[in-house]
């Protein structure tokens, strides 16, 4: 309740009014500025990785929300393939869980995953911490954040939540609209119909996910065998689901799905109404299976893309950011 | 008078304090000895040798006929083999008891709770990076009827979700020493079937079912 009051009169977190309260609790410790920027220079810093070639950024960058193009499974060190698509980071203060599978459970422990991954950063945090200790200039950093210049998991940890937090994606056209600042065209108001009738149950308002875990009926790619939240639960009824992607920011997040299989968002519509695969797990959704015309296609494709962000893409304060150079030795 | 009375109570009451704090001594054992790691052990038809022991004591309360006299305010406390000082709960205070409590591993709201410092600090080995967990009981070594590569096995035991829950309980009437015998979870398990257990899984419920028979009062 408490945290909720923080939250509002925050500067650095503003959502609108129509997002729910936040799954992320604010408290421990509040956000402020300093802790931000250290979380922001320790996202774009290769100092994270074990031979410094990596950061979070090379994964997840900026000017795609946060998600990755230029490869359907993320690179990491070595060039060792990942198994899945980086993700788009935003919104994060409202999810459950992480990962296509959940697999991680509170925000402030994801980035343990990819320090450690020995294909994505292959690092541990203890390495790190030595790291950053022999650095005059983070010592400060950290100084300034938490009044302590003593490393620590914990300390790193927060201050990339807190960093990540900032990450809001709350200023569409469709934002607009719901502020009453702007109005649809008919395209796009037939577009949100058509979304309504057939998306919304998983890619619900106003995030355009309910981060559940779904199956969409992607037919099983053999080379990956990725079981989803099976993988997790070892629960019969979760394999082959996945954690529904919000559908913000779509222009700059391709490729799509959690092995990035297709390219392009027609790719994916047709994908709905004519690849639906069915398996035991199917969500239910799909029994009735999605008829739309090609008119049809082009307006919910019209209506996707005011769900477009570029306040949050094109944030200057979200880029990259490096560590004084001249304090570092 | 009244005075003088009260500033003696006092006076004793600090003396015991200091002197007489309760503490409790968690020994890792094998057999009949205090466990020496990567020391070979001939343990009925096998040879073995321990190589790291870890694990979690969690909500530990003490009891005196049955009622609760004390909490440790320590949530959770990470016994480390390679750190004998680890082996120790002192409770800065004294109180009279004649059992103990305890969870071995870490309670589920903490494993969804985030980060924590000190003994729930991830850098201490004990937490699954690429699944969110603790690992509450962490045994490493090689044995000789180990098939896997270097006969080594791995126990992580850990899970929090209903599915696949490792936290267990244990009651023990006890003056405060007590031994982890060690030895006995290679009476319990096969380990030429079970040597490599590192995720949430039934393997792991089942080696966590015979944890809390390792626990034993040293009177
Ligand atoms: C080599 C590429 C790579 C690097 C480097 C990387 N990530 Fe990721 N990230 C991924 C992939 C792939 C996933 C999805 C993993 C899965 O589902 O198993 C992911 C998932 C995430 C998620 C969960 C998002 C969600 O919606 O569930 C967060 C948060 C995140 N990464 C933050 C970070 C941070 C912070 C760093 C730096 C410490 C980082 N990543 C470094 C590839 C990377
Ligand atoms: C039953 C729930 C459900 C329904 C209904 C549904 N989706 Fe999805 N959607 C998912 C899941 C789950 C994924 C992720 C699947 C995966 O990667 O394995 C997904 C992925 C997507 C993606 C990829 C996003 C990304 O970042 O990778 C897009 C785009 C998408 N859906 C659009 C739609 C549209 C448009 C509709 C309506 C025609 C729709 N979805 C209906 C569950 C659903």
């Amino acid at each position: 309740m408490f945290s909720f009051v923080l939250i509002k009169d925050n500067h650095f977190f503003n959502p609108p009014d129509y997002f729910p309260k936040p799954i992320y609790n604010f408290e421990q410790p509040p956000l402020d500025s300093n802790k931000i920027e250290l979380g922001r220079i320790l996202f774009y810093d290769p100092i994270l990785s074990k031979d410094n070639t990596i950061s979070c950024a090379s994964c997840h960058s900026p000017f795609n929300a946060f998600a990755h193009t230029d490869h359907d499974l993320s690179h990491g060190i070595f060039d060792s393939i990942g198994n899945r698509n980086a993700p788009a980071l935003f919104n994060l203060a409202w999810q459950k869980t992480f990962m296509w599978d959940g697999a991680i459970n509170h925000l402030d422990m994801q980035a343990l995953a990819p320090i450690s991954h020995p294909s994505e950063m292959g690092s541990n945090i203890n390495e790190v911490i030595k790291k950053l200790n022999e650095s005059k200039a983070y010592k400060e950093l950290f100084l300034n954040a938490f009044q302590d210049s003593t490393i620590s998991t914990s300390k790193i940890l927060k201050a990339l939540s807190q960093f990540q937090l900032t990450l809001v994606s709350s200023n569409t056209k469709y934002d607009k609209v719901k502020m009453g600042k702007e109005t649809f065209t008919e395209q796009e108001k037939n577009g949100y119909q058509l979304y309504k009738n057939n998306c919304a149950s998983c890619h619900s308002e106003p995030f355009f996910s309910n981060y559940n875990f779904e199956n969409n009926g992607l037919p099983i790619d053999p080379t990956l065998n990725d079981m989803g939240r099976y993988v997790i639960t070892e629960n019969e009824n979760d394999k082959r689901k996945f954690k529904v992607p919000s559908l913000r920011n779509l222009s700059f997040t391709y490729p799509y799905m959690h092995d990035g299989r297709f390219m392009t968002l027609q790719e994916v519509i047709n994908h709905y109404t004519s690849g639906i695969e069915y398996s035991e797990t199917l969500s239910l959704q799909f029994n009735k299976s999605i008829e739309l015309s090609s008119n049809e296609k082009v307006d919910l494709i019209s209506f996707l893309l005011t769900l477009n962000d570029k306040d949050f893409v094109f944030n200057k304060k979200h880029q990259f950011k490096k560590i004084a150079d001249q304090a570092k030795e | 008078m009244k005075q003088y009375v009260l500033f003696g109570m006092l006076f004793m009451t600090f003396q015991t304090h200091s002197q007489n704090a309760v503490k409790i001594t968690f020994m890792p054992k094998f057999e009949s000895e205090n466990l020496t790691l990567n020391k070979v052990y001939y343990f009925k038809n096998d040879t073995l040798n321990i190589s790291n022991f870890k694990c979690y004591i969690s909500n530990l309360t003490y009891y005196k006929n049955d009622s609760i006299v004390h909490s440790s305010i320590k949530k959770a406390h990470l016994i480390d083999a390679t750190d004998s000082s680890s082996f120790i709960i002192l409770e800065n205070e004294f109180f009279k008891f004649d059992k103990i409590r305890f969870n071995i591993g870490v309670d589920s709201l903490t494993n969804v709770s985030g980060i924590f410092e000190g003994d729930l600090d991830p850098a201490n080995g004990m937490y699954w990076t690429w699944q969110s967990g603790y690992i509450n009981f962490k045994l490493e070594g090689t044995s000789s009827l180990c098939h896997a590569r270097k006969n080594k096995f791995y126990w992580h035991i850990g899970g929090y979700s209903p599915s696949f829950n490792t936290l267990r309980q244990v009651a023990l009437k006890t003056n405060g020493k007590v031994s982890i015998q060690l030895d006995k979870l290679f009476e319990e398990i096969d380990i030429s079937e079970e040597y490599q257990v590192m995720s949430p899984s039934d393997g792991a419920v089942q080696i966590a079912d015979k944890l809390p028979s390792l626990f034993k009062s040293n009177q």
